[in-house]
């Protein structure tokens, strides 16, 4: 610190302030929303779920860690938390392998209407609302009557239950959400192979590298970063799986697709047992902060741009 | 160390021809240096010696064996690109040795040769840094150790030096010939800038939309330019090329070649001019004259402030030119009959 800046900064804290009145007032309206509407029900969750209560009485009673031990004991719950993870991560394994590998093929030297037609056709799942797509491949998976079973039919195969059983029912979520992703993770993953110069390919075809080399040791770390942003928001996203569980399945057959916001609805608005919920809301949000602090931990060493 | 022929190549970029038809030939061991405005085709030669571009239609020979269908990592070459095209997320040492791996040379032997040229391109204290912490100087040294250490046939350049400042670019040119000496490889060095082909080529190819305009040394091309195009790409300022003094050809001087002082054993034109605009470069002198003939550049060491000035040009360094651009060559007794002197 020179001389010149210390009385000015000794006047009074508050001058800082003020000189950034204008500032500070024009960003208050989103800080107000984010506090009344993100930051206070994230604290207002953490208090309830300390207490038992439901949404239809005033009267509730201190339990401290009551709800979580009982969360802990429940067999329902851990299979509910354990279909949470399978789902999640078996949707994102698949959803980067393919989305790098469809990529991977439409920015090579193919057709370029053939290609804009594909992406165009992959990515068009992504824009219909979830709602419609639950719908439709209720109908698709209908053991019966469904266009899938038909078409395995066609060709010999046997039946598939779908979401009829309890073996079938998770994976057959994680299919549809699979179609409904592919689109916008190949087309986030198609931006960073167009990052990567050319010249470094043709440098790779002069020094005689094997396609499959290239591919692991040049194509794939330099498309690291955005990978590594896709599995984080995939995995997040598959955490708060809801809809398609609400509108297809209910959380069956037998509790095989009960998932953790799934549960924190029935809990909350079926079963009105509103500490407990709060207590699978404090889980999901650790499992997300986790994922996020993972994200942001493992970002700056994933980076090797110039 | 290779020859390459260039026979019938034409390269047609869709609707577009960018090389109608190009007959070359690189001598083994020589520094051959592709140089012309941007566009003319240049680079295209060079990525299709390359292999990176496929040819329209012609052969590639290097060595008397066609390789217009092998692979560009089959052909035994090495490029080196304008900007270097390091593989970032490798170490410098990783990046050199990326290219030998393939090869399937023994680890121990790898190292020996990455030693070697490491030691030679001044690269030694970076092996374990990434690109993304070098200089461009220093990078431009990885690419270069990583074309050597594969001793290829043929170094390949497409414009290694543009992206260095001025200062590293001199100096860079200097051990680049050094290193041609040293490895007595051909070199195919392609860049726009003519002050790099000329210092740095024993063999100068001077393209124009896809048409070689010159092929020769860098002596023959200051002194016997073969057409209009070639005299005013080589050299600064471009020579003088006018018309209007005599009725079927241009006429042209080079600006270093004139005289303010009359010469009195031998014949010359005398041009009487007005100067517009004057360039200290230190030493010497650009002034851009306004004469009947039209605008002209004079490069001298003559120090002058006045407007109204009068040069005098040898017959000896007097060009002519027919219409089509083409050189006409005539003795000097010849000139002095045609100039009237």
């Amino acid at each position: 610190m020179d001389a010149k800046a210390s009385p000015l900064k000794s006047r009074c804290w508050w001058t800082g302030l003020l000189s950034h009145l204008k500032g500070y007032l024009l960003i208050s309206p989103a800080i107000a929303l984010l506090c009344i509407f993100t930051i206070y029900p994230i604290f207002w969750l953490i208090h309830s779920s300390l207490y038992d209560g439901s949404l239809i009485s005033k009267k509730r009673n201190f339990i401290g860690l009551g709800n979580f031990t009982t969360l802990w004991n429940s067999i329902d719950f851990s299979q509910t938390v354990w279909n949470t993870v399978i789902y999640s991560v078996g949707l994102v394994i698949a959803l980067m392998i393919l989305s790098t590998l469809v990529a991977v093929w439409l920015n090579g030297k193919m057709q370029k209407r053939l290609n804009s037609l594909t992406l165009a056709a992959i990515f068009t799942p992504h824009i219909i609302s979830l709602v419609s797509v639950s719908t439709i491949f209720l109908w698709l998976f209908d053991p019966k009557i469904g266009a899938i079973n038909y078409v395995l039919t066609l060709f010999g195969l046997p039946n598939c239950p779908f979401l009829a059983s309890s073996k079938t029912a998770l994976f057959s979520l994680v299919l549809m959400m699979i179609w409904k992703g592919l689109g916008y993770y190949t087309l986030l993953t198609m931006a960073a192979l167009q990052g990567v110069p050319k010249e470094i390919y043709e440098a790779t075809a002069i020094d005689d590298v094997p396609k499959i080399r290239v591919f692991f040791r040049i194509t794939l770390p330099m498309i690291s970063p955005t990978l590594f942003f896709s599995t984080i928001v995939c995995t997040i996203n598959s955490f708060q799986v809801f809809e398609t569980v609400n509108l297809m399945t209910m959380g069956g057959p037998v509790n095989s697709t009960n998932t953790l916001v799934f549960q924190i609805y029935s809990d909350a608005f079926k079963y009105l047992r509103l500490g407990l919920a709060s207590a699978e809301g404090v889980v999901l949000l650790a499992f997300v902060v986790v994922l996020t602090v993972v994200y942001f931990a493992f970002l700056g060493k994933r980076v090797h741009y110039q | 160390m290779s020859s390459i022929k260039l026979i019938g190549l034409r390269k047609d970029f869709g609707q577009e021809t960018v090389i109608p038809d190009l007959n070359l030939e690189i001598h083994d061991g020589s520094f051959t240096v592709l140089v012309g405005p941007s566009g003319c085709g240049k680079s295209t030669t060079l990525r299709i010696i390359a292999g990176l571009e496929k040819p329209t239609a012609g052969e590639i020979l290097i060595d008397g064996k066609n390789v217009a269908d092998v692979p560009p990592g089959k052909r035994n070459l090495a490029m080196v690109f304008q900007n270097y095209a390091l593989y970032p997320n490798m170490t410098v040492r990783s990046n050199i040795e990326f290219g030998l791996k393939n090869k399937g040379i023994v680890k121990k032997k790898r190292d020996a040769l990455i030693n070697e040229v490491c030691e030679i391109v001044g690269l030694s204290p970076y092996m374990e840094r990434k690109p993304g912490n070098l200089s461009g100087g220093q990078r431009q040294r990885v690419a270069l150790a990583r074309a050597m250490v594969k001793k290829p046939r043929v170094f390949l350049m497409d414009e290694p030096l543009s992206n260095l400042d001025a200062k590293l670019r001199a100096s860079m040119r200097i051990e680049l010939i050094e290193l041609h000496k040293r490895l007595q490889t051909t070199f195919v060095y392609v860049t726009h800038d003519q002050v790099e082909a000329m210092s740095m080529g024993d063999s100068i190819v001077l393209m124009n939309e896809g048409v070689i305009m010159q092929h020769s040394s860098p002596k023959a091309i200051y002194h016997d330019p073969q057409n209009v195009f070639t005299a005013r790409f080589i050299g600064t300022p471009p020579m003088n090329v006018f018309e209007g003094m005599l009725e079927d050809f241009s006429v042209g001087f080079r600006p270093e070649k004139v005289l303010f002082e009359k010469p009195e054993d031998v014949k010359h034109l005398v041009i009487n001019g007005k100067v517009i605009t004057r360039e200290q470069l230190g030493a010497t002198i650009n002034y851009s004259v306004e004469t009947k003939y039209g605008m002209m550049m004079v490069h001298t060491d003559f120090d002058t402030e006045q407007t109204k000035c009068t040069f005098y040009v040898p017959v000896s360094a007097l060009f002519l030119f027919a219409k089509d651009g083409t050189r006409c060559a005539f003795s000097d007794t010849q000139l002095k009959t045609l100039l009237k002197l």
